[in-house]
């Protein structure tokens, strides 16, 4: 395959499936999800191709030139690879998952076609080669995101819609600021290992630590940093497998991966310690795990609350940029993968028990584990992982964040994850005692999941992935696992 | 047809007048007349559009054979064909979806259209002040007969407004040329440009036709007649005013204050020009924001957008991506807007009326009408990739070396404020209510939705593949 | 021995019991499932059998200590697995009680054979989430009550040793927990994993889950969970902590203060109380207690620590055993079906009791000689400490067998009662049996048999005991002769129960998830009316636009120069 080409393919797969996918009739089922699966299988097959690439060390570059200073960068190195195949395999899970959800209900030609974008945009993230590269993407994701929250209508959904709009809106329109100021400052700033702003330290190092407090404030809005997370927990009106899109495979991550290509790619890590912008970072971040679990705890609503895990758990990512060590940036890395197949299977549960028994709150969870068995062994485990405990996935990022912290010279670290491990635990493990052991009241006993021809369709995803996170905690040594894959990444950003 | 690029300029003047005339006598012909025109007005279009490509010079004629100081001069630069080209681009947007929209009871639209055109055209090409006061008194007059086109109540007393305000405003500029003439004896741009200087009389003549020419673009605060004169018009013709009509009285003032004034110590003047785009933006979006009517929503954009141009005013001359700059906003605005004020004609061609509190069934079933304002929004809140963006970001990048950060952080806040009123409109279609049969509903031809979208789309375009134009606006140099 | 045979058995021994609990997804073996659930122990006890210590495969490693902690383990897994499956076979919930016996099996297993800090992390976490399962098996508001505790602690403990784990491996390369252990020197790390696993093990001050969760879970389960699971907390002391190589006496007095304190409220608290499956659980506390004495004299006197480990393997041993056979005894005595089974009851009962208490020519005899003679040699207090606290404390560990005797002693069964099942005698037998010979078993020869039967030491071992048997008498006679009535004893969980007294209701409420308003909602609004003033404004603009064009000429005018 030409090298120049593939990148654009992986990124247009979804977007051309999407597009014809808005003309599509509403009855037009088979061709829709044909199409559908057609892109997904496309991406994954494109992805694996990269995959090998880029273990391989070829360059990957495709540039197209806009204006004096403006030019759209398409490049794969190991970190954009590594969110790419997170999105595309779960994309295609979530393909499916889609499909099987959402039978039955209006405006699916319209849904489908903003998915696919949506995800077009996310690898478009992943993929950008430069800042304003990724500026565009992630304004794309905004806006195709917002017809997906908004999908059911009715009040409730809109003004969720207008909070999410209102505060992504504000983080791009102070990203576009802080890119153009560093552009005024030092060019057109590509994405480097080992970042590209060292030379204009000396001079403008006042600069720099206000650009990067407002690239931080910008992509902060959708890595749902505290205090920019009010739009996430509200957004969960949305459908289920918009959520789970949301929270584990593009927007929640686009900025978690936007701040990690900040620091490590666009400042450098090395300069980033020698400004002093980790520590504050390290702190902001530490603030919202533990926020974000409490708020956490006082959800009854399911998705909520996974919601408010989200806002927690998505900083253990920045937590891993801002400590200074291959380490810590290991666990964080790792922890763009494990967070995003933990959560998606979480919500993929969440979506099956609101789809077959109605359940939205915890409180009306009792006894689901013998009626949803495979679901809930899923949830089980997808809440077992996010709490760190072993050999699942959450584990192996918690143990290399916390051994980074400690190496980093910043011990501190081990009390807030060990903090947002109980809270972790107090909220998760209540819902898991219900599920398993509480029989609810006598009509919830008398009522059975509605079963359908397509059930399969909402039960495969989440076991899937749930086996997936056994696989990558139990198996994170092997080759080709994320953690080797984030080892990978983390010598190369240390080593450029 | 012209073999002379030269000539080519003055055709593009040409074709619409002679249309006009035709079309006013034929009436009935008005469709099939403006459609050839619009066909023929491509071949000169393009042949100037090479020229410049290829020699890469300014193309100067002097009509009639008379030189300078005498004669009545034009000139093409890069910059000017562009904006010819911008011009011919949402004529036929217009056009396409005029061709369905305005039924036989509008057949002075054709005549007057086309004497709009010739006069944008003159206006962008035209070398001396008094031709471009003939330019804009053309264009002032026929875009206030096409306001009053409709003929209803509010459509008329907004057009006398208009008319007033307008005529106030070409006769400010009047004043301004006469004083000029009688102070250096010249009207041709060249020449005055040598000899002005900041004489006491010189001053006044350019504040004169300054205040003039901001009445007509209508910025902030003189931008009281737009409003209702662009909402209560035909859709087509909405698009007209609000996408070139008021672009032209801005195009003056750069020429005024770039080519003519240079020599004089005026920054601080030009610095109000600044302001005054800083207010038209947030006075435009916020007034946009608390419209109960689509049509007026999208005029009040319109005021919004203007502040756009006028904010990095005093900068044209020294930075140079700031004309650039300028140039792909005003693109990118022109052809949302078009795309934008066709889709709200659509929306009433369905329903009706267009108060937005009623919208939210009918929107849902208007997709490509929806999908032509959502990309219309992009590109007036200016979200990559869209020409706004790219015109953003130029300005942004030269308010930033200029270190004007005031400029700066409006750009930005702009469009967080266009996202507002665009979004207000967007939320309708996911409403998620049902259609009820018991609202009238009438579903517009296709060509007007996909006109619309097609403008949208062009829009966008203009950011993805801006190399072009970003080239050809640099042919020939600055005048 | 064959190493592939070897091989096959370490992966057995942690992969048998997890498939087995897998293979109660498929429908159609759940029957097979459920019976071969009680060899699902079998592999891990024949490799502790025939294992040459140092095999190493799959990450995972036999040596000699881990050997004789698989060995009693699994022998107790084994018995218990057997006491399942015959017990439970009626059980409504009987499958999932016994997925999660398989999985604590495993992490258990997995725990004692990890070579890798992560994979023993893998394993005891494994363990201590899937055996919540067991505490919460009944149900009932007490089982709730004691599996949110068990939890509770568990989830303490296991980020206890997360952070604790962290700091020992910090700037190490390894992860194999031998390298690891011998070149930390992270006193932060001895302390975080002192209470990680201390919370497991059940040492004093982190306790009070053991009273509460023990008796509440069903009869096999408490013997894994007294015998087995609670060991792992001790394995996990010996097996991280830099003991032999670090000296900290200040550590070491607290640890031997803390342990003799948890001795001597085992006992205190035992004796009071009406359960027998609470009297052993207080017995639990008072021998951890014991051991942590051993532990606390390594910290002070580095050097006699392979002696203290050689003692507290076999202490180990065989309070696992003994422990196990008491709780398994519970259920098989309670209804006897003839006079005969009376009889065996109570020689069943009284071995294993005898043995825990320390009775000559026990297992516990040997057990606390061994523990008793490298403390012999400590400098300073370690006369009173071996001549009269550890003696105290098997006089105490008397009054508490028996106290447990008069409450399970073997009754026949009234008719109207249906006597418990034969079949669970076997196993039973068998783990009384294993009491009698199992420390015998342990290899490496550190019981010296003609040291053991001296008359001294026989006395040394006799005393205490027969003075728990007089105490227990007298105070028998007192009670009968001026008619006492038994005094209210200490609540089971004592701690805990205060704790939940002192902790306000909110704070229960919020930890027992009772929803909350969103925080978020909370903040107060401001209403202006925007739409109204700026529509104002606009109005005043229009109505004032010829001023504001003068105003701008003269602007520009008088701002050119």
């Amino acid at each position: 395959m030409n090298s120049a080409l593939l990148l654009p393919m992986i990124l247009f797969s979804s977007f051309f499936t999407g597009l014809i996918i808005f003309f599509l009739g509403e009855s037009m089922h088979k061709a829709r999800t044909f199409l559908n699966l057609l892109g997904a299988v496309l991406k994954v097959v494109l992805v694996v191709q990269l995959l090998a690439g880029v273990h391989a060390e070829e360059p990957y570059h495709s540039v197209l030139k806009l204006a004096p200073g403006v030019e759209i960068v398409l490049t794969a190195d190991a970190l954009s690879v590594f969110f790419v195949t997170l999105s595309a395999a779960l994309w295609l899970l979530t393909t499916i998952y889609a499909i099987g959800y959402l039978e039955r209900s209006p405006n699916r030609s319209r849904f489908f076609g903003f998915f696919s974008i949506c995800v077009s945009a996310t690898t478009g993230v992943a993929l950008s080669g430069n800042l304003i590269t990724f500026l565009l993407f992630y304004e794309l994701l905004t806006l195709s995101t917002y017809p997906l929250v908004i999908h059911k209508g009715g009040d409730k959904a809109l003004r969720a819609g207008q909070r999410y709009l209102a505060y992504t809106l504000i983080g791009g329109a102070i990203l576009l600021f802080a890119i153009a100021w560093l552009q005024s400052l030092a060019g057109p700033v590509a994405f480097v290992p080992g970042g590209a702003l060292a030379p204009f330290a000396d001079e403008h190092a006042w600069e720099l630590k206000v650009i990067f407090a407002l690239l931080i404030l910008g992509l902060g809005v959708k890595a749902a940093i505290v205090p920019l997370h009010g739009w996430l927990p509200n957004a969960m009106v949305a459908p289920a497998p918009v959520s789970s899109l949301l929270h584990a495979v593009a927007v929640v991550k686009a900025g978690a991966f936007g701040i990690v290509r900040m620091v490590y790619e666009v400042y450098g890590i090395e300069l980033s310690r020698d400004l002093g912008l980790l520590h504050p970072l390290a702190i902001v971040a530490s603030i919202t795990i533990l926020y974000g679990s409490f708020c956490a705890l006082a959800q009854d609503e399911l998705k909520k609350r996974l919601a408010y895990s989200t806002v927690s758990q998505v900083s253990y990512i920045v937590l891993g940029a801002a400590i200074f060590g291959p380490v810590a940036t290991i666990g964080g890395i790792v922890h763009l993968f494990h967070q995003g197949i933990m959560k998606i299977t979480l919500f993929f549960a969440a979506g099956n028990y609101a789809q077959a028994l109605g359940i939205h709150r915890i409180s009306q969870m009792n006894g689901v584990g013998r009626k949803m068995p495979w679901t809930t062994v899923a949830f089980s485990v997808g809440a077992l992982g996010m709490i760190g405990v072993p050999p699942l996935a959450g584990y192996v990022s918690k143990w290399y964040l916390q051994k980074g912290g400690v190496e980093g010279g910043e011990p501190w670290i081990s009390a807030v994850l060990s903090m947002s491990s109980l809270l972790n635990a107090a909220y998760f493990l209540p819902i898991l005692y219900r599920a398993w052991f509480l029989s609810g009241s006598p009509e919830q006993e008398a009522a059975s999941p509605a079963k359908r021809t397509d059930w399969w369709m909402l039960v495969l995803p989440p076991v899937l992935t749930a086996l997936f996170v056994v696989y990558a905690g139990a198996f994170a040594e092997t080759p080709y696992s994320p953690l080797e894959w984030a080892k990978m990444i983390a010598q190369r950003e240390y080593e450029p | 047809m012209p073999t002379d690029p030269a000539t080519a300029a003055l055709w593009l003047v040409l074709i619409p007048l002679v249309t006009a005339v035709i079309t006013f006598l034929l009436p009935s012909a008005g469709r099939c007349l403006v459609t050839v025109a619009l066909a023929i007005a491509l071949l000169p279009l393009m042949q100037l559009i090479q020229y410049l490509w290829v020699v890469d010079g300014s193309v100067i004629h002097a009509l009639g054979g008379w030189a300078a100081p005498l004669g009545i001069a034009v000139s093409v630069q890069g910059d000017k064909a562009f904006l010819l080209a911008l011009i011919w681009l949402v004529c036929v947007g217009v056009g396409l979806y005029s061709l369905r929209y305005m039924g036989e009871g509008y057949k002075a639209f054709w005549p007057l259209w086309m004497c709009l055109w010739a006069g944008l055209n003159g206006l962008v090409i035209a070398d001396d002040l008094f031709n471009l006061y003939v330019t804009l008194e053309l264009i002032g007059l026929a875009a206030v007969a096409l306001t009053a086109l409709t003929g209803e109540a509010a459509a008329l007393k907004a057009a006398v407004r208009y008319l007033i305000l307008g005529l106030t405003g070409s006769l400010l500029y009047l004043l301004g040329v006469a004083l000029t003439y009688a102070a250096y004896g010249a009207v041709d741009m060249p020449t005055v440009a040598k000899v002005m200087t900041a004489t006491p009389t010189g001053n006044v003549a350019i504040a004169l036709m300054t205040v003039g020419l901001c009445l007509k673009a209508a910025i902030f605060p003189a931008h009281v007649w737009l409003p209702p004169a662009h909402a209560n018009a035909k859709a087509p013709v909405s698009a007209l005013l609000s996408a070139l009509v008021v672009k032209g009285a801005f195009l003056i003032l750069v020429r005024l204050w770039c080519d003519v004034y240079r020599n004089a110590q005026t920054s601080g003047a030009q610095e109000w020009l600044g302001y005054l785009g800083a207010a038209a933006l947030l006075w435009g979006a916020s007034q946009a924001i608390i419209q109960q009517r689509l049509k007026m929503l999208i005029a009040y954009s319109t005021v919004a957008q203007l502040g756009y141009l006028f904010l990095l005013f005093p900068l044209i001359p020294t930075h140079a991506n700031a004309w650039p700059g300028v140039l792909l906003m005003l693109a990118a605005h022109a052809l949302a807007k078009t795309a934008f004020f066709l889709a709200a004609g659509n929306v009433i061609w369905a329903a009706g009326h267009d108060r937005l509190r009623d919208l939210d069934i009918v929107m849902p079933r208007l997709p490509v009408t929806a999908f032509a304002i959502a990309l219309a929004g992009v590109s007036l809140i200016g979200l990559p990739p869209s020409g706004g963006f790219l015109g953003k970001w130029l300005l942004l990048g030269v308010a930033m070396e200029s270190e004007r950060w005031w400029a700066a952080i409006l750009l930005v806040m702009g469009g967080l404020l266009a996202s507002v009123y665009i979004f207000r409109v967007l939320m309708l279609v996911f409403s998620g209510k049902a259609p009820s049969d018991a609202v009238s509903f009438q579903a517009p031809p296709p060509i007007m939705e996909w006109a619309a979208l097609g403008m949208a789309l062009a829009a966008i375009a203009l950011g993805l593949a801006s190399e072009l134009p970003l080239a050809l606006i640099e042919r020939g140099g600055r005048p | 021995m064959n190493d592939s045979l070897i091989r096959i058995l370490l992966f057995a021994a942690v992969a048998l019991p997890l498939f087995n609990a897998l293979a109660f997804a498929i429908p159609g073996v759940r029957l097979a499932a459920w019976n071969g659930s009680a060899l699902a122990a079998l592999p891990a006890l024949v490799l502790a059998l025939i294992a040459q210590p140092g095999t190493e495969a799959f990450g995972l490693v036999v040596d000699e200590t881990g050997r004789i902690f698989l060995g009693f383990t699994a022998a107790l897994w084994f018995l218990s697995g057997w006491f399942t499956v015959n017990c439970m076979r009626r059980e409504r919930h009987r499958v999932r009680f016994d997925v999660f016996f398989l999985l604590s099996m495993a992490g258990n297993f997995l725990l004692i054979l990890a070579r890798d800090i992560p994979t023993f992390y893998a394993g005891f976490a494994l363990m201590g989430f899937a055996s919540a399962g067991l505490v919460l098996h009944r149900g009932d508001s007490e089982a709730l009550r004691a599996g949110r505790l068990y939890i509770a602690l568990a989830v303490f403990g296991e980020v206890m040793l997360f952070v604790g784990f962290g700091h020992l491996a910090a700037g190490s390369a390894s992860l194999r927990i031998d390298e690891v252990v011998s070149s930390s020197t992270s006193k932060a790390a001895i302390m975080m994993l002192l209470i990680g696993f201390g919370c497991k093990a059940g040492a004093l001050s982190l306790h009070f889950w053991l009273p509460l969760a023990h008796p509440t879970a069903p009869v096999p389960a408490s013997a894994v969970l007294s015998g087995a699971m609670i060991k792992a907390g001790i394995f996990g002391w010996i097996r991280f902590l830099p003991l032999g190589l670090v000296e900290w006496p200040d550590l070491g007095i607290t640890l031997i203060v803390l342990g003799l304190l948890g001795a001597l409220l085992g006992v205190a608290a035992g004796v009071t109380q009406g359960n027998p499956k609470t009297v052993l659980a207080y017995s639990s506390l008072s021998q951890i207690g014991i051991m942590m004495v051993a532990f606390g004299v390594a910290f002070l006197d580095p050097a006699s620590w392979p002696a203290l480990l050689s003692a507290l393997i076999i202490y180990a041993a065989h309070h696992g055993l003994a422990k196990g056979a008491l709780f398994l005894a519970v259920l098989p005595v309670k209804n006897c079906r003839t006079r005969w089974h009376v009889c065996l009851g109570c020689l069943g009962l009284l071995l294993p009791a005898l043995a825990l208490a320390g009775a000559p020519f026990s297992s516990g005899a040997v057990a606390k000689l061994a523990l008793k003679e490298p403390i012999r040699y400590l400098p300073g207090f370690s006369a009173v400490l071996v001549g009269v606290l550890l003696p105290l404390a098997a006089t105490g560990t008397t009054l508490l067998m028996i106290r447990y005797l008069s409450l399970a002693w073997p009754k026949q069964a009234p008719s109207n009662v249906r006597t418990s099942d034969d079949s669970l005698w076997i196993p039973w037998g068998l783990a009384v049996l294993s009491t009698l010979l199992g420390v015998w078993f342990v290899p490496g020869g550190i019981v010296d048999l003609d040291k053991v039967t001296t008359p001294a030491k026989v006395w040394a071992s006799a005393w205490p005991v027969l003075a728990g048997i007089g105490l227990a008498l007298s105070w028998h006679r007192l009670k009968k002769s001026f008619h006492w009535k038994t005094p209210v004893g200490l609540p089971a969980g004592d701690v805990v129960v205060l704790l939940e007294r002192l902790v306000p209701k909110r704070i229960r409420k919020a930890i027992a998830f009772v929803p909350n308003k969103d925080p978020a909602s909370l903040a107060p609004r401001v209403r202006v009316d925007w739409l109204r003033m700026a529509s104002l404004a606009e109005q005043r603009v229009r109505e004032g636009i010829w001023v504001l064009l003068a105003v701008l000429l003269l602007a520009l005018l008088l701002s050119m120069r």
